[in-house]
């Protein structure tokens, strides 16, 4: 999943980055508002976090201008006053949640979590495509409700095929959500990971998950059940 | 700026000048007239008279006695004056007074024609004028006369004057009193502002609280407000002192604990933990401690805030936020109901009550905003479907910190709105709801002005 953080403040930034990071997700991140509304444009982000008091340009125009071009990823914003005047103008243009400042990290994590899971149309925290079964909060994975060892880039591979199971994921898409972006883009590591996972998932062969689509990408096959 | 008491004397000033002047203007026109009629009728007296006693004879030559009954003809010089002149303007006789007296030139009149003006004899003297044509007919013979009346202006002039004097004095005398009468009745409508300019003296060296008399229907829209005003400004600077020492006083315990914990190295509560706890306990602090000093509180002069739009942007707010509870909620507003106050208290006070519901809820949260005209209250009324609250925690919610808020982690919003709802003078009801969950309800004053 990667996260865009915009943020002036250094140290809370820098924070915000590690903490996200060790949770998995792949993060960029921007001082100022207008350097933020560029990569928003540019990038298409699982979910972003944006402070309201920006320097240059608020928050707020950050968030409408990315709503007016028809960037529909979820928005978490930052508020330090935690007045609900605030809060109300950031939510009607356009963001999705609010946090007020000083917050909880666990906090944070978990309304990023939420609103991922939100966006993707998935309202629960564990996710059951029988016979594999997903808890997006443990980060775990059960198959037959047995655990299975999975490195931390196959479950993130396994997650973003999983939250976005009605559509056909590319290489690239894959890597771009997965990875910081000094990654070698060029290289088959997706294909390694897709490999292992399917041995891991489904050893028999019989399941099929992960179907590979030639020179377009993959799907996750196996049907929800809410 | 002008003082009301010169713009009043100023205006009227100028309406009396114009209404007087004008009226004296027409009086001595129309006098001027009438007297300058009454000499042409005296004259044309005096020319019937001298007729009556003209005798004609056979050659057309006029005898007329020399004394005749109008003293004044024969007095030398007495400032009336008569000739009569033939068809050929040819001077046929003149009255004693005349002597040598030069007389204007006249015109010959035909029968009974008449002129009356004012002309200048060659000296320079002006003399009224009056002509009157009269023909007799002898021995078949008709002879044309011209009699003509002269009389000095001296009398006339001295009338026009005396009354001039009379006029004007009677004029300038009823203005006189006109300013007075006008002067003291400003002053008497004018005294409830000298009393409130008082008053407002009184209360800026600290004497007085409020303006206490009774004002005219007029001014009581301002002294009213003026006094709210300035009650609300006191509440607010109360508040603010208040929030301002009870900011001070309550950071210094968790403030104590950081420093007693970073001597002591107790590791049965390690630096970490402590540090962790009191920074929530500190903002906790600052947040409800700011809120409580901004709240405005009834202002008497804030513009009537829209009630329905802000409920409406705060749900629309909270559905987007709780999207995963999927809470169907229900808002009645009376439309077009208004809210005396300030914005921001509003919002503070609709989020945290809805924010609340919005938490607790299962499914289903219905809000009811109304009012009573005859009490002016705005009833706010919020009902949940959640698990509800014991009745014996119900007042305890309302303060400072019982239940720990997940979102920021302060737990400090009910607590705002019982801040807000006292400054507002109101009520909070907390109840078992007929959905099964908590019922809200905030009750209002809504002192209009």
């Amino acid at each position: 999943m990667r996260v865009l953080i915009i943020e002036d403040e250094d140290t809370l930034r820098e924070q915000l980055c590690d903490q996200l990071k060790k949770q998995g997700y792949a993060v960029d991140e921007a001082s100022n508002g207008q350097d933020g509304a560029f990569l928003g444009d540019e990038y298409d982000y699982d979910a972003t976090i944006v402070d309201i008091g920006l320097p240059d340009i608020t928050g707020l125009q950050v968030i409408e201008q990315w709503r007016k071009n028809n960037r529909t990823f979820p928005i978490l914003i930052l508020t330090a006053r935690g007045k609900w005047q605030e809060k109300v103008e950031g939510l009607e243009a356009g963001a999705d949640d609010y946090l007020v400042k000083p917050f909880h990290y666990e906090e944070l994590l978990a309304r990023i979590k939420a609103l991922v899971r939100r966006s993707s149309g998935k309202t629960n925290s564990i996710i059951n495509a029988f016979p594999i079964s997903l808890d997006t909060n443990a980060q775990t994975v059960q198959l037959n409700k047995k655990p299975i060892e999975l490195t931390a880039f196959e479950y993130k591979t396994l997650e973003y095929l999983i939250m976005h199971n009605d559509k056909v994921i590319s290489k690239t898409e894959l890597t771009e959500h997965i990875y910081d972006q000094d990654f070698d883009r060029d290289s088959n590591v997706i294909e390694v990971f897709v490999g292992r996972l399917r041995r891991k998932l489904d050893p028999d062969n019989t399941i099929k998950p992960i179907e590979t689509l030639r020179g377009r990408g993959y799907r996750f096959n196996l049907a929800i059940s809410s | 700026m002008l003082s009301l008491t010169s713009r009043l004397l100023i205006s009227l000033s100028i309406v009396l000048t114009c209404f007087l002047g004008g009226t004296g203007y027409v009086l001595d026109k129309a006098f001027q007239e009438s007297a300058r009629d009454a000499t042409k009728d005296r004259l044309h007296g005096f020319a019937m008279a001298l007729i009556a006693a003209a005798e004609i004879k056979i050659d057309g030559s006029v005898y007329i006695p020399d004394l005749l009954p109008i003293a004044r003809f024969n007095q030398f010089n007495s400032g009336l004056y008569a000739q009569v002149l033939n068809n050929q303007g040819k001077q046929l006789w003149q009255s004693s007074s005349t002597s040598e007296k030069e007389l204007p030139q006249t015109h010959q009149l035909k029968n009974t024609e008449a002129t009356f003006v004012i002309s200048k004899t060659p000296s320079g003297e002006s003399l009224f004028n009056f002509n009157y044509g009269v023909s007799w007919d002898l021995s078949n013979k008709i002879h044309v006369y011209t009699i003509n009346i002269l009389e000095s202006l001296d009398s006339y002039e001295k009338e026009i004057n005396r009354f001039r004097q009379k006029l004007w004095l009677w004029l300038g005398g009823v203005s006189i009193l006109l300013i007075l009468v006008q002067g003291s009745l400003m002053r008497w409508s004018l005294r409830p502002i000298r009393t409130a300019a008082t008053e407002v003296e009184e209360i800026e060296s600290g004497k007085q609280t409020e303006l206490e008399q009774t004002y005219p229907k007029e001014l009581q829209v301002l002294t009213k407000n003026l006094n709210a005003l300035m009650k609300n400004n006191k509440q607010h600077l109360v508040r603010y002192r208040n929030s301002l020492s009870d900011l001070a006083h309550s950071l210094k315990t968790p403030l104590a604990l950081l420093r007693s914990a970073s001597e002591s190295k107790d590791p049965k509560s390690p630096l970490e933990d402590v540090v962790a706890e009191q920074v929530d306990q500190m903002k906790q602090i600052v947040d409800y401690q700011l809120q409580r000093a901004s709240t405005s509180g009834q202002n008497p002069l804030s513009k009537p805030i829209d009630i329905e739009t802000i409920a409406n942007k705060i749900n629309n707010s909270l559905l987007k936020v709780y999207a995963d509870k999927n809470i169907s909620s229900q808002l009645e507003i009376e439309p077009h109901l208004q809210f005396f106050g300030d914005e921001s208290d509003l919002f503070e006070l609709l989020g945290n009550t809805l924010d609340n519901a919005f938490k607790w809820a299962q499914s289903h949260i219905q809000i009811k905003i109304t009012t009573s005209k005859k009490s002016k209250e705005l009833r706010i009324s919020i009902e949940d479907d959640g698990p509800g609250i014991e009745p014996q925690l119900a007042q305890k919610v309302l303060e400072r910190g019982i239940r720990s808020d997940e979102r920021g982690g302060t737990g400090i919003g009910l607590a705002i709105v019982n801040d807000i709802v006292q400054a507002y003078e109101g009520s909070i009801e907390i109840d078992k709801s007929k959905l099964g969950g908590c019922s809200f309800l905030i009750i209002l004053s809504q002192n209009q002005y």
